[in-house]
């Protein structure tokens, strides 16, 4: 599948006709500056998570070793190196879904499809949206690109305050197309009359999900939070579908249906599947220009997006090439001569040695770390710019994170330890252009950034001497 | 006096009651301070080598009266006196746990206090599954009617079926802490509620309304309109609708009269709102305060739920109206009369579904390689037969539920039967058409006769009956020969001529897996190189040539099969060729592979012999046993093909060692991976069977499941795992587990050496949480027999069943409840509907939490 950037230009170009809820398009059609002056800069955060991580010895490399790709956005991020999850870190704790899900929540899981609590963007978005976010907005987007899928942790990485997933993943472009941008279905139309009286069936479902929201809701909290998230959805549903009249609309086509496995089939028992680098980075840039589109056109402020799960498995195929240069040749299967589970790119991780070259390794953690580049380099696209004038990637706070690939066991209490960490200047509240040896929990680096981002709920587990990490503000 | 003693003594037994209530709120809160407090720090800090499998210190702190007792240095814990206890003495100055992290200074204030008070243990068993949970987990959540709970409750409440239509528009659920009805993990997206919308429309329009209306409302009327809202709504809702709801269904029958509707279409909006509200989508229950009994109407819905996974049907909610539910002898009979409707059985198989998780069946890809017979719809046929195997031994049977581990009976599929080498019998549903039928049923002498009854016998004759061996049934080429009809075949040319219709049919085993020529086992020919039609083996496929005018008498290109399907096992094949030329290739009952050729048979030569074994010049032999030839002048249809190869059924295992109980059953077995690892077979059992627990591997572990070589079966690795000191702490309690199962490769078949030649063995010794001695066993079947015997698996179900019925985790606080339930379902028989039964009918189930209570 091969598919081009999609920006504005081409978004108001117009290549298909397609339905599309005109919220949207108005937010498109709107010039960005004019709106910016009677606006300020909203605040979003977002968690960008790539599997299996990066050795702690090859971090010391630099720009040098596998993080050269995220050089040229290098002023914009602050890289965090020995950044320990102690709170993620306890027996019995399993580096790839457990450690992982440590990764901006610094909590280990709590059952297999949740983690021990909020993650950090769920905690600002609660903190400066405290009575839900505007209804013509998704609340929180969570896509990914991603195969490994027995633990809903393994891929899921934005979650609520009580741990629960904080939204449902979008796992196709096609998703996350139609959950952003596309147009509701259940409106007839050419049809007013009909679209009155289904307004007034959402009229009535309202109320009633008001009512076990609302101060005499018998539901306890857990309960009640369930159901404000249905009527979130609802909101809007309602928005989509009725507040605004819909139209035919030249817009980009429908993203085609996808090449690679998802659902249950992309995890066969474990086993891992084979793919191409092609496929694999098509799909992923897809998904990528996607969620960014979505960030720019001020439909989403909340979230995550994944490139590929903790602990992923598959065997991948295809040239590695690097700014026109062919920097490696992936065939894991070959290579690891395997098939299987076995032959999966996983292992190289496990097979890590600090005083080997780890060529493989270096490969599929400098490709991700492409990948990840490519990502932010959408969200720095200066057309998207904020009435600021910096770009979303400046002014938003995001998050990079990933989890514990390789092992080290340098302290045996400490598994979990110096485990890549990088964030966005989230308009000016943390430094940026280094390289910072942090030397601290991650439970106070996500603490002291919820601070500097006004919020006074803390993460973690409660009933702990709060240390802040001034070092990493601006 | 008699007034004063009495008005005295009244006084003294309320003291005495206040005084016995008082002591048991004691007893209850230091058994809930147990629960909440202390058993989750015994699972986290101490269990890890201080259970019943590793008692390292001979110290065993998972059970009661071990943990209670005296070693040599003096007792581990004395009720009433921390400062005496071991173990406080050892928790306190940090020197416990080992190498591990410290208790922090809350949990070592909760573990002195509660051996000051007294150490009061709520169980005679701490269960680290349970106990080491954050009871967060399992708040008080709402529960959204599942995907299949949404489509029966739709069925039951409207007769409408919209299965298909919901499995297109609704998201999956994911499995969350083992089931997939997990309340907190059935979230909500946007495309939920454009299904709740788009499905509620279609089931309005599939309705007859008015009916409808009348049936649950009364007389249908604009006037009447209040009541009959009032009564679907409560049919619908499965409770009294709350005046706020009424009005607001009003409301939109009102907005319909507005845009001048009429009263069907005011009755089809409100039910399409009904449809669509929290009362129908979420189990809402009103809660408040304290926890409290359950009203009539919650009781109806929890039991239905629960038995049925559905919304109460008419005789429930009668039982709810008169409030009669609530009698406990109501209730049980309501539950009983509710487990004779199918829609229990259909609950319950769901329940086995999740349970043991058989969904993943369908996204299995074995390597090719080393697993070519396996395709999806042998995965599927895996699922089938163990949720069939669960219909017949617990409700065909009535059997108790341990039988599940060791019931000497399957269901399986024609080729799932030959995956397992059960014995198996060639079937003939119908003779019509028969032209040559030959059963090997002569037992000796050298002449093979023809039973079609079609005409003069085309009777065969072996021509070295020393190459041959007979026996009941069936006749074992074990060398170079031929067996060929005395005369022409030419009654049988001419009726296949007449029909331009084929099948031909064989049952064989294979004995050598590389002849090749191709090898003929069926040929109606003059030679190698001119045939009407050959069935013949080229290694590992099978390939059929057919001689058409278009194609010429060397048959070629023939129809072949896939590679690597040639077994050593009894295999039914059967190729037809149709009118139009398509023929099909069917391998055990399923169609492998189709192709399409030019022409019929008129150039068929009826001066042909027919020959089984070789070619007429001896110089294509082929080596193996017939069970079965049969000719048809006619196309059998796939389904008389999948009942000739003996079709989906019951079989015996009486006489199949190997098998017998779920974890012989391939679906289960698969859960090894190709590799048929240990680790993750053992940690199912672990965990799955036996309701135990081990933490994860560490991080950084290799977890990939190793692959075998010569001279390391997956048994060796398996034991130097538990002999590596750093690796026996956790390995020595599961993998045992999977030591009766090593002769069961990736994807379950039964074998006695692995592919590099390593014997592989299947005796071993069980190692049962809770139970010190383990227990030795020599063969599988001991296993499965000490599994289905053991307390341990017993009161799994009984975990297991009561987690899927409330939709969530279970805690250590929920032990009592576990206890009281398995105690009732045991004096019941320990069957499904005895377990159900003390389930729908427990405290548990009549009892709405606080909704505040974490």
């Amino acid at each position: 599948m091969k598919t081009g950037n999609i920006t504005r230009r081409t978004m108001l170009k117009g290549l298909g006709t397609i339905t599309v809820g005109l919220p949207f398009l108005e937010e498109m059609m709107a010039a960005t500056p004019a709106k910016a002056a009677a606006s300020a800069v909203p605040v979003r955060a977002f968690n960008v998570f790539f599997g299996l991580g990066i050795p702690t010895p090859l971090q010391e490399e630099g720009f040098a070793g596998v993080m050269e790709p995220l050089k040229e956005l290098s002023d914009k991020l602050l890289i965090m190196r020995h950044v320990d999850h102690v709170r993620g870190d306890q027996p019995g704790i399993n580096a790839h879904y457990d450690g992982s899900t440590a990764a901006f929540t610094a909590e280990p899981p709590n059952g297999t499809a949740r983690a021990g609590g909020p993650s950090i963007d769920q905690v600002v978005r609660a903190t400066h949206y405290p009575d839900g976010m505007p209804s013509d907005m998704v609340p929180t987007l969570v896509g990914g690109t991603f195969f490994r899928r027995d633990r809903v942790s393994r891929y899921t990485k934005s979650f609520a305050l009580d741990g629960t997933v904080a939204a449902t993943m979008q796992e196709e472009p096609r998703d996350v197309f139609e959950r952003v941008f596309g147009n509701v279905p259940g409106t007839d139309e050419g049809d007013p009359r009909r679209m009155r009286l289904k307004r007034s069936i959402l009229d009535s479902t309202m109320d009633q999900y008001h009512y076990y929201t609302g101060p005499n809701s018998p539901l306890g909290a857990a309960s009640r939070a369930r159901v404000a998230e249905h009527l979130d959805r609802i909101r809007e549903y309602e928005k989509r579908a009725f507040a605004q009249e819909s139209r035919k609309f030249k817009a980009p086509q429908m993203p085609p249906d996808s090449k690679l496995p998802h659902g249950g089939v992309a995890d066969p028992g474990g086993e891992g599947i084979d793919i191409t680098l092609e496929d694999l980075t098509a799909e992923w840039r897809l998904m990528a220009d996607l969620y960014a589109l979505a960030i720019q056109c001020d439909r989403v402020r909340f979230g995550s997006i994944n490139f590929l799960a903790a602990g992923e498995r598959i065997r991948l195929k295809g040239d590695y090439i690097f700014n026109g240069e062919k920097r490696f040749h992936f065939d894991d299967g070959a290579q690891r001569k395997s098939g299987g589970a076995n032959g999966c790119s996983h292992e190289w991780w496990h097979a890590f040695n600090e005083d080997k070259p780890n060529e493989q390794l270096r490969a599929h953690a400098h490709m991700k770390l492409r990948e990840v580049t490519y990502f932010l380099k959408r969200l720095d696209d200066p057309e998207f710019n904020d009435p600021n004038g910096k770009s979303v990637l400046e002014n938003s706070m995001i998050t990079i994170s990933t989890e514990s690939g390789d092992g080290r066991h340098n302290d045996p209490k400490r598994e979990l330890s110096g485990i890549f960490h990088a964030i966005t200047g989230a308009n000016g509240r943390f430094k940026t252009g280094q390289i910072m040896d942090v030397k601290a929990e991650g439970i106070d680096v996500y603490n002291t950034m919820l601070t500097a981002m006004g919020c006074e709920r803390k993460i973690g587990p409660e009933k702990r001497d709060f240390s802040s990490v001034d070092k990493i503000r601006a | 006096m008699g007034k004063f003693w009495f008005v005295r003594s009244l006084g003294a037994l309320g003291a005495i009651v206040c005084a016995a209530s008082s002591a048991a709120a004691d007893t209850l809160a230091a058994e809930r301070f147990f629960d909440e407090r202390i058993a989750p720090i015994l699972s986290k800090h101490c269990l890890e080598c201080h259970d019943t499998t590793i008692r390292e210190g001979k110290l065993d702190l998972s059970q009661k009266h071990a943990a209670m007792g005296e070693l040599k240095r003096g007792f581990v814990i004395v009720p009433g006196d921390a400062e005496k206890s071991l173990l406080w003495q050892e928790v306190q100055n940090d020197d416990m746990p080992e190498d591990r992290p410290p208790l922090s200074k809350e949990e070592k204030e909760d573990l002195k206090k509660w051996i000051n008070d007294g150490a009061v243990w709520s169980a005679d068993e701490v269960d680290p599954m349970a106990h080491t949970r954050d009871p967060k987990a399992a708040s008080n959540w709402v529960q959204r009617l599942t995907n299949r709970e949404y489509v029966r409750t739709i069925r039951t409440a409207t007769g409408v079926d919209i299965e298909k239509e919901a499995e297109k528009l609704l998201p999956k659920e994911l499995r969350a802490d083992g089931f997939s009805n997990t309340a907190y993990n059935l979230t909500i997206d946007m495309s939920h509620i454009v299904a709740y919308g788009q499905l509620a429309e279609r089931v309005v329009g599939e309705l007859d309304v008015m009916a409808f209306a009348r049936k649950h409302g009364g007389e249908v009327s604009e006037e009447r309109l209040p009541a009959v809202v009032e009564g679907m709504g409560k049919w619908l809702l499965r409770r009294p609708l709350k005046p706020d709801e009424k009005a607001s269904f009003l409301k939109v029958a009102q907005a319909v009269k507005d845009e001048q509707g009429d009263l069907k279409e005011m009755v089809s909006y409100a039910l399409e709102a009904m449809l669509q509200s929290p009362g129908f989508l979420y189990r809402i229950e009103a809660g408040g305060g304290d926890s409290q009994s359950a009203g009539p109407y919650e009781l109806a819905s929890r039991v239905s739920y629960a038995v049925w996974g559905s919304s109460p049907d008419e005789e429930l909610m009668k039982a709810a109206d008169r409030g009669e539910i609530l009698q406990p002898e109501v209730l049980r009979r309501q539950v009983e009369r509710m487990l004779d409707d199918p829609r229990a059985i259909d609950r319950s198989l769901e329940f086995a579904d999740q349970w043991l998780n058989l969904g993943r069946l369908a996204n299995l890809k074995p390597d090719p390689v080393h697993f070519p017979l396996w395709t999806g719809g042998l995965a599927a046929e895996m699922r089938e037969e163990t949720l069939e195997f669960f219909r017949e031994v617990v409700w065909q049977r009535k059997r108790p539920l341990n039988e599940l581990l060791n019931a000497n009976l399957t269901v399986a599929s024609p080729r799932l039967a030959a995956h397992y080498h059960l014995p198996r019998h060639p079937q003939l549903k119908d003779r019509k058409g028969l032209v040559a039928l030959y059963e090997f049923d002569e037992g000796s002498g050298n002449v093979v006769h023809d039973r079609s009854g079609h005409g003069e016998p085309m009777n065969l004759k072996i021509s070295d009956e020393s190459k041959v061996e007979w026996a009941d049934g069936r006749l074992r080429l074990k060398d170079k020969t031929l067996i060929r009809s005395e005369k022409p075949f030419t009654r049988g040319v001419k009726s296949l001529k007449n029909s331009k219709e084929l099948t031909l049919e064989v049952w064989v085993e294979n004995e050598d897996l590389n002849q090749d020529g191709p090898a003929r086992l069926v040929s109606l020919s003059s030679g190698p190189s001119e045939r009407n039609i050959t069935l013949g083996q080229i290694k590992g496929l099978y390939e059929v040539r057919v001689r058409t005018p278009q194609i010429g008498g060397n048959g070629l290109p023939g129809l072949e099969t896939p590679d690597r399907i040639v077994t050593p096992r009894l295999n039914h094949l059967v190729y037809t060729r149709d009118r139009e030329g398509k023929g099909k290739f069917y391998l055990d009952g399923e169609l492998i592979n189709t192709t399409s050729t030019a022409g019929n048979f008129d150039n068929w030569n009826e001066g042909f012999h027919l020959m089984l074994g070789n070619e007429s010049d001896g110089s294509r032999p082929w080596r193996g046993t017939f069970h079965r030839v049969a000719i048809y002048d006619r196309v059998l249809p796939a389904e008389e093909v999948y009942e000739n190869a003996g079709g989906r059924r019951l079989y015996d295992l009486a006489g199949v060692r190997e098998r017998g109980g779920l974890l012989t059953q391939a679906s289960l077995l698969t859960i090894g991976g190709d590799e048929a690892s240990m680790v993750t077979r053992g940690l199912f059992v672990l965990h799955d069977l036996l309701h135990s627990a081990v933490g994860s591997a560490p991080p950084g572990v290799d977890t990939t499941p190793q692959p075998t070589k010569a001279g390391m079966s997956q048994r060796v690795m398996a034991e130097r795992r538990i002999d590596d000191k750093s690796c026996s702490g956790c390995h020595s309690k599961f993998e045992p587990l999977a030591f009766g199962l090593e002769r069961y490769d990736g994807v379950g078949a039964y074998s006695e050496k692995d592919r590099h030649g390593n014997a592989l063995r299947e005796d071993g010794a069980l190692r049962l949480p809770g139970v010190p001695e383990a227990l030795p066993f020599d063969r599988a079947e001991q296993l499965m027999d000490m599994l289905a015997g053991s307390e341990r698996v017993n009161r799994n179900f009984t975990r297991k069943m009561l987690q899927f019925t409330l939709g969530r985790p279970l805690l250590g606080s929920d032990s009592r409840a576990i206890a009281a339930i398995h105690e009732k379902s045991q004096e019941g028989g320990g069957t499904y509907r005895s377990l159900m039964t003390a389930i729908a009918t427990s405290e548990i189930l009549r009892t709405i939490p606080n909704p505040q209570t974490p």
